[in-house]
């Protein structure tokens, strides 16, 4: 198979990018938008994973990296979620313009998935949601991931760093941030069944055509804190990539 | 040095004979004319090129803004990078992977010496790799194998004999060396010690020794950095020297030990201390020009 690692946008904020192309050639594409910080490492595997599947089904996948993350340019504290909003608009241009598209699908993963929801939203090239064990309580997330209510200016979230702006933005999504009027939407659960119930009657209280899929299986995000390796989350993979190849 | 003014590119490639390899390469521009070794990282167990927390990303940008060309990448199978589909034993297809890595970096950097440098297997795939190619001139090494002394063992067993709550675990039969204790009465083998054989996590310890040996002979420099988190086989500042006694003597090692620090530098302030660490070690060693290190200064950590 073909690596095609490259970098994108701005040269003096470039994004960086992964490009599996659809097998055979095809019609569909999907940008996958990642967790944040520890979570993202830990889930970086199953995301490879799923990008491959996702060209296996006829699908253009790109992966790419926020600005202040992995390895796109941007110290730990340079990013915010408004700037990781619109990186996920670059990633979409970047791809349509890669694989000739006219629309693209997203995929949100954990924190991702916020950021997918409000591209979405504000666009006309979104055809296909997917919100993978999507953050819609930022106040939770927060503390969660500092586990503390440390006002210090700078924090540390399980090895990376968090701003007072950026948790602000954090803690400012909300359910309320998905009652929009999105394109067809798969919810994909690979935690208890009725996790997302409230988010599924948010998004059917917005007419959004959504289906929750749960998935059990190993939670990606949560996993071997020394190592970052999780389990791989075989049927919630299977179930995107069938999803978006329909 | 110029550290911090000099500005750098980054440059995303797939390499290797199949082009089945993704790295980073992060270098200076335009390149010194002095330029020095180029420095490659190693993954550090599965996490991929970005390392443990980000710290290579950190690692990288700052050597290549004193100067150093460096390259992270992937091995093949983990991260973005492609499963070999040849059928070679682990430490083959790492040594053939490193290779192509330095391979890379001659042919896209003009580089002609190397620096390898890398944390936990990283550092033990390093070790391995510096004592067959003798363009590597220097190695940092950060939690790479240890084994455990005298002093290793009063401290870890003193410790823990103050502690309440192992008394109550010894009392009620849940203490795992009592476990291991009366498992061996029984008859029944060590089951530690027979995963450390069937799945060895670096060099033993005679290897390691001839290692040290043959690089302090090549004036390898060497940085070995150990942390707090590897506390259940390395616990004191001086437990290195204890470990190898007539190697540690060598002015070509420096021994660091950061107690305070987890195996992953999550702290930031233990991040900070590790990249500058590696760029002033840099700075006091390598000689740039023909990438050849020459002692400038050494401290010993020990």
């Amino acid at each position: 198979m073909t690596l095609n690692p490259f970098y994108f946008g701005e040269s003096e904020r470039q994004l960086f990018g992964m490009y599996d192309p659809a097998r055979g050639g095809g019609g569909r594409g999907a940008v996958v938008c990642h967790p944040w910080g520890q979570e993202y490492l830990r889930a970086h595997q199953s995301v490879r994973h799923l990008a491959r599947l996702l060209a296996r089904k006829r699908v253009h996948a790109m992966r790419f990296d926020y600005y202040g993350s992995g390895d796109s340019a941007g110290g730990d504290t340079d990013g915010s979620v408004r700037q990781w909003r619109d990186d996920v608009g670059t990633a979409i241009e970047e791809l349509r313009d890669i694989a000739g598209l006219r629309s693209v699908g997203l995929i949100g993963v954990r924190l991702g998935a916020p950021l997918a929801v409000a591209c979405a939203a504000d666009r006309k090239d979104v055809d296909r949601l997917v919100l993978w064990d999507p953050v819609y309580d930022g106040s939770a997330y927060v503390h969660e991931i500092t586990g503390n209510g440390s006002e210090h200016e700078t924090v540390e979230a399980r090895g990376f760093l968090l701003t007072a702006p950026v948790r602000s933005e954090m803690r400012a999504i909300t359910l309320e941030d998905f009652r929009q009027a999105l394109p067809r939407t798969l919810i994909v659960s690979t935690v208890e069944p009725d996790t997302y119930g409230g988010l599924e009657q948010t998004l059917l209280g917005a007419k959004v055509d959504v289906t929750t899929a749960h998935c059990p299986g190993p939670q990606v995000w949560e996993e071997e804190a020394d190592f970052a390796a999780a389990g791989m989350p075989v049927a919630a993979l299977e179930e995107i990539a069938r999803w978006m190849s329909e | 040095m110029d550290v911090g003014v000099r500005r750098i590119r980054e440059r995303a490639v797939a390499f290797g004979p199949n082009r089945s390899m993704v790295g980073i390469v992060t270098a200076p521009v335009p390149p010194p004319p002095d330029q020095g070794p180029a420095v490659i990282l190693l993954n550090a167990g599965v996490i991929h090129r970005v390392g443990a927390n980000r710290i290579y990303v950190r690692v990288a940008r700052a050597l290549a803004q004193a100067g150093y060309p460096v390259f992270r990448f992937d091995f093949s199978g983990i991260g973005d990078s492609e499963a070999r589909q040849d059928v070679l034993d682990l430490d083959e297809a790492l040594r053939l992977d490193i290779a192509d890595a330095l391979a890379h970096m001659e042919s896209s950097q003009n580089a002609r010496s190397f620096v390898i440098f890398g944390l936990c297997s990283g550092a033990n795939n390093g070790f391995r790799y510096a004592i067959r190619d003798e363009r590597v001139t220097a190695v940092v090494l950060i939690d790479p194998v240890a084994f455990r002394t005298l002093g290793h063992q009063l401290r870890f067993f003193g410790r823990r004999l103050l502690r309440p709550r192992v008394w109550w675990n010894v009392v009620r039969g849940r203490n795992a060396f009592v476990r291991d204790f009366l498992r061996r009465l029984r008859g029944q083998s060590d089951l530690e010690q027979e995963m450390e054989n069937a799945y060895p996590v670096g060099p033993g310890r005679d290897e390691m020794r001839k290692g040290l040996r043959t690089l302090i002979d090549r004036q390898v420099e060497m940085l070995v950095v150990y942390t707090g988190g590897l506390e259940w086989q390395y616990n004191y500042r001086e437990q290195f020297r204890d470990m190898f006694p007539d190697e540690a003597a060598s002015a070509r090692i420096r021994v660091e030990f950061l107690e305070d620090s987890d195996h992953t530098f999550s702290a930031e302030a233990h991040k900070a201390w590790l990249v500058n660490l590696a760029t002033s070690w840099m700075a006091s060693v390598v000689s740039k020009g023909d990438g050849a290190p020459q002692p400038v200064a050494v401290s010993k950590g020990s």
